[in-house]
């Protein structure tokens, strides 16, 4: 009766989570800011690799936005995703699951 | 090599692009383009062809002769009406990917079958049984659909939801947007506590009475509560509950959306209530807008489908996105015993892309019109009220009733019965509630706003 598919959006660049406070003031830049800021990047980046190594798996196919991966599927169901995405060790504030089901044809 | 570069790589399509390839989008289209290009023919001379093809077929009782002579007077309106609807429905069908040939094909039987039904059901003995065009669509289609095995082609022309939407956003074009303003807090209000309530009993059935998964609960909840089949699929997108639960909704939806065609009109004529009251409260405790819009049609007066349309199209499928921002924080939290700084993260961005968006046509239809005829003297108002909104209505008339024939094509009731009793029996206690509470509702405590839309 439905298809679906399913959306895990991965953010490269989590604004809300990195400390970007002291980049945006003028003048009070200094060196640890900058290099705390690159490691928080490549940390998370790394995270976001290894997240689609292990969706690629699984038959994930990948697009990425401005600072996002979004892994789609139409075989794997989303509440399936995400517990396999935990069990290999990753955590819920790194990914956000959405699910899309559209109607097969001409239903009510 | 690394197994991303294994994984096939997909390029983004542009916004406007994923926006053509939906179907809410191409009901928008076709309605707005209809309201709008009828609108300057009218100014610049040229709405004959519009008028033309606004058939309305006549009256009649045993004389053939006078049907014939009647039909023969519109054949031009007709090749018209087929001519135009079978474009701009193929150009749309053949962006959303279906096969145009099959399209055409199924969409032409379609068309004939909705003009023979339209026939029938202007027969005086066939609307003295009660049988309103829209009832014998859906009788004549449940018949051959759970008869007759329909050909493939067929099917391609099969959709309900595209039919139903452009005749949704048609009907904004003939309600006034000071209609809408003045019954939208009525409307929300009503559909807020029959909602909450309805929801709350399924889900509370589903889940503590008969030990049913909360996400099917919540799935069976949304399509008893907040607007049928589009309600269970949003819902369930937004708790990612399985396929499998969402199909099982689905076939509730169905189920009780089809027997609710048949009973609400029944039951409000045999109350004797008034056609704005029993619109409201088919608004109210119908499941689904297709069926609910067979139902309104068949009590037979305009205020009736008016009523409906503010009550569950302005009153109940607004809120989808709001449920199912609701519903994905409770699942991620609650049901997944999670607090909400350990869960996942939901984006309020849900609420945007669960709202159906063909409602923003609908308002914009109304809102449209409304300024026009604000802008014409009373001469000019009465004039473009009578050619261009009686047209747009006769038009909106047709797209249901291919809308109520599909509904019947595609309704299979031996595929929606293996659900097993468990969720029949949560989602008929919410029917139990539901359906006294709307009368209450709509014959009591909001009356008023309801008798008084004309």
């Amino acid at each position: 009766m439905v298809e679906y598919i399913t959306r895990i959006t991965m953010k490269v660049i989590n604004r809300e989570e990195l400390d970007t406070n002291n980049l945006k003031k003028v003048g009070e830049i200094d060196v640890d800011c900058v290099r705390s800021f690159g490691h928080q990047l490549a940390e998370r980046s790394e995270r976001v690799a290894a997240m689609m190594e292990r969706l690629a798996e699984k038959g994930f196919t990948f697009t990425a936005n401005q600072d996002s991966v979004i892994a789609e599927s139409t075989k794997i169901e989303a509440q399936a995703a995400k517990i396999y995405l935990l069990q290999e060790g990753f955590h819920d504030s790194e990914f956000q699951v959405y699910l899309e089901y559209t109607r097969k044809w001409g239903m009510l | 090599m690394s197994q991303i570069e294994v994984a096939k790589k997909t390029k983004q399509e542009p916004e406007v692009g994923r926006w053509l390839k939906k179907e809410d989008s191409w009901a928008i289209i076709i309605a707005l383009g209809l309201v709008i290009l009828t609108t300057i023919t009218f100014f610049t001379g040229g709405s004959k062809f519009f008028t033309t093809m606004a058939v309305a077929i006549p009256g009649w009782s045993n004389d053939a002769g006078k049907l014939a002579a009647g039909l023969g007077k519109s054949s031009l309106g007709l090749i018209y009406l087929y001519v135009f609807f079978t474009t701009v429905f193929g150009i749309g069908a053949k962006v959303l990917g279906f096969n145009i040939k099959q399209f055409i094909a199924g969409f032409t039987t379609l068309f004939v079958a909705s003009i023979l039904v339209t026939v029938l059901g202007s027969n005086t003995y066939i609307k003295e049984m009660q049988l309103e065009t829209p009832l014998l669509a859906l009788i004549i289609g449940l018949l051959f659909g759970n008869t007759v095995k329909l050909p493939e082609w067929l099917h391609q022309a099969l959709r309900t939801e595209y039919y139903v939407k452009t005749g949704i956003i048609l009907m904004g074009a003939t309600l006034p947007f000071t209609i809408i303003l003045k019954a939208g807090p009525a409307a929300i209000t009503q559909a807020l506590i029959v909602s909450v309530v309805t929801f709350g009993i399924i889900y509370f059935a589903a889940t503590k009475l008969f030990g049913l998964d909360p996400r099917l609960g919540a799935c069976l909840g949304a399509g008893g509560s907040i607007c049928g089949v589009s309600g269970a699929i949003a819902i369930g997108g937004a708790c990612r509950a399985e396929k499998q639960h969402v199909s099982i909704a689905i076939s509730m939806v169905i189920i009780w959306a089809v027997a609710m065609i048949f009973l609400l009109p029944f039951w409000a004529k045999s109350l004797g209530l008034a056609p704005g009251i029993a619109g409201a409260w088919i608004g109210t405790s119908e499941f689904a807008d297709a069926a609910g819009f067979a139902a309104a049609e068949a009590i037979g007066d305009e205020r009736a489908v008016k009523t409906f349309t503010l009550m569950k199209v302005v009153g109940r499928d607004m809120f989808v996105g709001i449920w199912a921002f609701l519903v994905a924080i409770l699942s991620v939290t609650v049901w997944e015993k999670k607090s909400a700084k350990d869960s996942e993260r939901i984006d309020k961005k849900e609420i945007w892309n669960r709202f159906p968006k063909f409602i923003i046509g609908f308002f914009i239809a109304s809102i449209l019109t409304t300024i026009v005829i604000s802008f014409l003297d009373q001469k000019a108002g009465a004039a473009y009220s009578k050619d261009i909104i009686g047209t747009l209505k006769t038009l909106r008339g047709w797209t249901f009733t291919w809308t109520f024939l599909c509904i019947g094509f595609t309704t299979r009731f031996r595929e929606l019965t293996a659900v097993g009793w468990k969720p029949l029996a949560a989602f008929t206690l919410g029917v139990i509630v539901n359906v006294p509470l709307g009368y209450w509702l709509s014959n009591a405590v909001f009356a008023s706003y309801w008798l008084s839309i004309k």
